[in-house]
């Protein structure tokens, strides 16, 4: 998901995006999103990662799955409202706005 | 919470100005369903901070302003339900506040639809009666400055000359108002699109009463000196069409 290659990241993320349609609750997603949470936490802007960690979320909201939509938003909307997520949230306003 | 992180976020700058981004990039991603609640939000928390804390206020002014310049709903319901609201603000002598809150009604009252022009009108106008009616002898600091009048004049032009009649007699109060509460020298970049519409109205088949108002404008307007000179031919040419249609009888006329 990190990759450079991004015709490799995005069928990264279909797959993603198939595997969790197969499974009723949110273990996969949790397992993935928590690490790149954790991850963020202990980073900032300077960091060299930061912006490709921030990118990965794009890329999840961008697959318009309602069910990684909706986690997000339940993840991302309380405090404490680290600076990560207010950037998540920005970077995807489109998305959040309309499911808000 | 998003509104309680930029306020408690108003010492830390770079925070305080991104969390003010996001919110003012959800504003204008969210549902037409949902605005209603997020305006509603917004203007519970101008009351709430109006008279008690200005920072907060002014971060609420920044992001509705940003959703009303930039949101592509229809503003109907908002304008006619809480632009009384934001009148008190154009009387308050703040340089800052009276220019955000300029580009906040001139972004709200805006629309490309003539029939909505005139409710806008005559909504914000009986609001400011009320206001001034409440608050007599206040300064209209909103108005006197730099583009003070661009949030009215589109609505304005349009419900004089394409509204009702009862609509063009709120226009003309309106015009009355604009040269009690505000300076020649901010109505002047505005007067070749004030004084044209009311030789036009001039020519209309309204009632007597009406003509004389509109003639008393245009003496205010004279007296007023605010840029007559462009019009001098084709007023003469309508003071003597209104002699001749009252038979001579209106004073004002002659």
């Amino acid at each position: 998901m990190l990759a450079n290659d991004e015709l490799l990241r995005k069928s990264v993320f279909s797959c993603f995006r198939s595997l969790l349609d197969k499974f009723h609750d949110q273990k996969p997603l949790i397992n993935l999103i928590e690490p790149f949470f954790q991850t963020l936490a202990s980073r900032n802007e300077n960091d060299e990662d930061y912006e490709s960690l921030l990118k990965v979320f794009d890329e999840l909201v961008a697959l318009e799955s309602p069910k990684i939509t909706s986690f997000l938003m339940r993840t991302l909307f309380v405090l404490p409202l680290e600076q990560y997520k207010i950037e998540i949230i920005t970077n995807n306003a489109a998305s959040f706005g309309m499911r808000n | 919470m998003l509104y309680d992180q930029t306020f408690t976020s108003i010492g830390d700058q770079s925070r305080h100005a991104s969390l003010i981004y996001c919110l003012s990039q959800l504003s204008i991603n969210v549902s037409e369903e949902h605005s209603g609640y997020f305006v509603s939000e917004s203007i519970e928390l101008i009351r709430k901070y109006k008279d008690k804390n200005r920072e907060r206020l002014i971060v609420v002014l920044e992001i509705l302003k940003f959703f009303f310049q930039n949101s592509l709903i229809d503003f109907e319901k908002f304008v006619t339900e809480y632009n009384y609201i934001f009148i008190p603000f154009l009387f308050i002598e703040n340089p800052e506040m009276a220019e955000l809150v300029n580009n906040l009604l001139k972004a709200l009252l805006k629309t490309q639809n003539k029939d909505v022009c005139s409710l806008y009108l005559t909504s914000f106008f009986s609001n400011l009666h009320t206001y001034l009616h409440n608050n007599k002898n206040a300064a209209c600091y909103g108005m006197n400055q730099e583009s003070g009048l661009d949030p009215y004049i589109h609505i304005l032009i349009n419900t004089l000359v394409y509204g009702s009649q009862e609509d063009c007699n709120v226009a003309l109060d309106f015009y009355l108002t604009i040269f009690k509460l505000v300076a020649p020298s901010y109505i002047i970049p505005h007067s070749l699109k004030l004084i044209g519409p009311l030789i036009r109205v001039a020519n209309y088949n309204y009632p007597i009463e009406i003509k004389e108002k509109l003639v008393r404008i245009l003496l205010s307007a004279h007296k007023l000196d605010i840029g007559m000179k462009p019009f001098e031919a084709q007023l003469q040419l309508t003071y003597l069409r209104l002699v001749k249609e009252s038979n001579g009888e209106k004073q004002v006329f002659r």
